[in-house]
């Protein structure tokens, strides 16, 4: 975990700090927003939208609301030139939204199209402005709306230097206006006089509108700052937590490791011992060693379901998948492991399907999943019972069961199968469960699910049970 | 014609368990032979000749255990050759046992009876 240095900055370390910080707009706000170019498509959007309410808007109070002073010539010149500049924008930003490597002069270009919006923003809305009553005009408030943009998307200094800008086009707007250095456009109803304005009415406008412009500003930069600052943190935070988990994954290979050879060890030595390898043993004795065995097996059983969780965790499907006969697979597991097999006596019949059932995925977890559910079918099925292993295709999925003649589960504990570390409790007479760690039906059903397929049970007490999954079926190409 | 005894070679770094399968084997009549690494068991085949032998997966090195059976197939070994396993370390070195020449893995700990039938009906021991 990397620690903060705690130290002691004077304020104006802290305000060129601030102003000169590389928090810019690359970094995403938060973790769930967007990233600059993909807010400069969206504004592309919006000012699409715009150009056409311009032309709504200036037709509506010309003819709808009859004021007669709308220019909707000059309107409509405005929404097209806004519509192009825009269409330029667009055919720009929409190759290099999709563009999944971006390169350096990429990110020059999203800069430069990031201020050349809001610079062309700033002076069509001061056009606009002039043309529904300049220092009268309720819309004067948009300008507020584009300094906010400007201060979220910008660094706090260039934020501040668009806000001089836009204070400028407006106090040359007023100025213009008072001073007659443009005709003036006042359409009654959209504004309440077409008397120009007095130098006091234009000073005070000017003086609130400058105030309003800089504190929204410092307002919004503030808050803006302190947000990357701490998404950065936080992104730190996660980048230490993820190395962190790496090291437990890590340290969690070598402890198994290095308990499984002595727990294994110990375990083959104690059974040496039951067999009378090392000569005989009394009744007392047997006892002792056998619960000493049945404890050595719950420990290993429970190192294998850890070592195959760690095993599913590092596990990338993506790149190992590969495509493989699931029958084949079976014939692999049933030749490897001879030994569970053979322990109990049980009859294992094979159903297999005449035909090759592909299925695409990691062999190797596929494998281990058929391993426990065989594994789990042995445990419960009493000696001299029988265990079926099927296969078969149904609705472009294979399928794979395994199913025993063993105790069976009662119905309502049936749904706490495949759940982590869950003991079922089977309430039998007679019935002790052997020993496991939970987490073998956990395991089953993570594979599977990680290949796109889902896992089944049917059981009955007395009768036994048929534990399956199926995956997608994948039709080899002739 | 009394039948000889067939030789097994064990080929793990963990002398305990050497010595506890070294037990399980002799009682059943095989004659044992032990190497503590790799390059040790290559020298040991070519020496005793074993009938068969029991590879460690995971020995001085990661997956070290298929590289000695990959090198006996390669030597053409005309004996069975059998990989112990700790749990897992099969699925994690995705172990092919076909691919490798082995005629089965022995998961760790081993079961006596498992691993004495398994031999016995490979090598023909009644």
């Amino acid at each position: 975990m990397s620690l903060e240095k705690k130290t002691n900055t004077s304020l104006l370390s802290k305000i060129i700090y601030f102003l000169f910080s590389d928090s810019d707009s690359s970094v995403p706000l938060f973790f769930h927003s967007l990233k600059v170019e993909d807010q400069l498509f969206d504004f592309t959007l919006v000012r699409f939208l715009v150009s056409f309410l311009i032309v709504i808007a200036s037709l509506f109070g010309r003819y709808i609301l009859q004021i007669e002073e709308i220019n909707c010539f000059a309107f409509l010149i405005l929404a097209l030139l806004l519509f192009l500049v825009n269409c330029i924008n667009f055919v720009i930003i929409y190759p290099l939204k999709q563009q999944k490597e971006k390169v350096s002069s990429y990110r020059l270009l999203i800069n430069f199209l990031l201020h050349f919006s809001i610079a062309t923003d700033f002076f069509f809305l001061t056009i606009a402005l002039w043309l529904v009553g300049g220092i009268y005009s309720p819309f004067q408030y948009f300008f507020i709306f584009h300094v906010i943009i400007a201060s979220v998307l910008l660094k706090p200094l260039v934020a501040f230097a668009y806000t001089m800008y836009g204070y400028i086009l407006f106090l040359l707007l007023a100025v213009g206006t008072w001073k007659g250095w443009f005709p003036a456009h006042f359409p009654i109803g959209a504004v309440p006089t077409n008397s120009p304005p007095s130098g006091i009415y234009v000073l005070t406008v000017v003086v609130v509108q400058g105030l309003l412009f800089f504190l929204t500003s410092l307002l919004v930069t503030h808050l803006m700052y302190f947000l990357r600052e701490s998404q950065k943190q936080l992104m730190r935070v996660n980048k230490d937590l993820e190395l962190l988990c790496d090291q437990r994954k890590g340290f969690l290979q070598i402890a198994l490791h290095n308990l499984r050879s002595p727990v294994s060890a110990i375990s083959m030595h104690l059974q040496n011992l039951i067999n009378g390898y090392g000569g005989e043993i009394n009744s007392i004795q047997r006892e002792w060693v056998e619960r000493s065995l049945k404890r050595c097996d719950e420990l290993i059983s429970f190192l294998k379901d850890l070592e195959n969780l760690s095993i599913l965790e590092k596990a990338d499907l993506q790149s190992e998948s590969k495509v493989f006969d699931i029958n084949e697979l079976i014939n692999e597991i049933l030749e490897e492991n001879q030994d569970l097999l053979s322990n109990k006596q049980q009859e294992v019949i094979l159903e297999l399907s005449i035909n090759p059932l592909f299925v695409n995925g990691i062999k190797r977890l596929v494998k281990e999943a058929v391993i426990n559910l065989l594994t789990n079918a042995v445990k419960y099925t009493p000696e001299s019972g029988k265990i079926f292993i099927r296969t078969l295709s149904k609705s472009n999925k294979v399928r794979v069961e395994v199913e025993d003649t063993g105790v069976g589960i009662p119905e309502s504990e049936i749904p706490k199968l495949f759940k982590e570390f869950v003991r079922i409790n089977y309430n039998i007479p007679g019935f002790t469960p052997p020993p496991g760690s939970g987490l073998g039906l956990f395991i089953v059903r993570q594979v599977v699910e990680n290949h796109g397929g889902n896992v089944y049970v049917f059981s009955k007490v007395g009768k036994g049970s048929i534990f399956g999954f199926e995956l997608p079926q994948i039709v080899p190409k002739e | 014609m009394e039948q000889r005894k067939k030789i097994i070679l064990i080929i793990d770094d963990d002398p305990d368990i050497r010595s506890a399968i070294r037990v399980m084997l002799e009682q059943a009549g095989f004659v044992v032979g032990e190497a503590a690494n790799g390059e040790e068991g290559l020298k040991a085949v070519e020496r005793i000749k074993p009938d068969a032998v029991v590879i460690d997966l995971m020995m001085e090195n990661v997956d070290s255990g298929s590289q000695v059976a990959m090198k006996l197939k390669d030597q053409k070994y005309p004996g069975a050759m059998y990989m112990l396993s700790s749990a897992g370390d099969a699925v994690r070195y995705n172990i092919d046992a076909r691919e490798l020449g082995l005629a089965g893995i022995f998961q760790k700990p081993v079961d006596p009876k498992v691993l004495i039938s398994t031999l016995k009906a490979k090598l023909g021991v009644e």
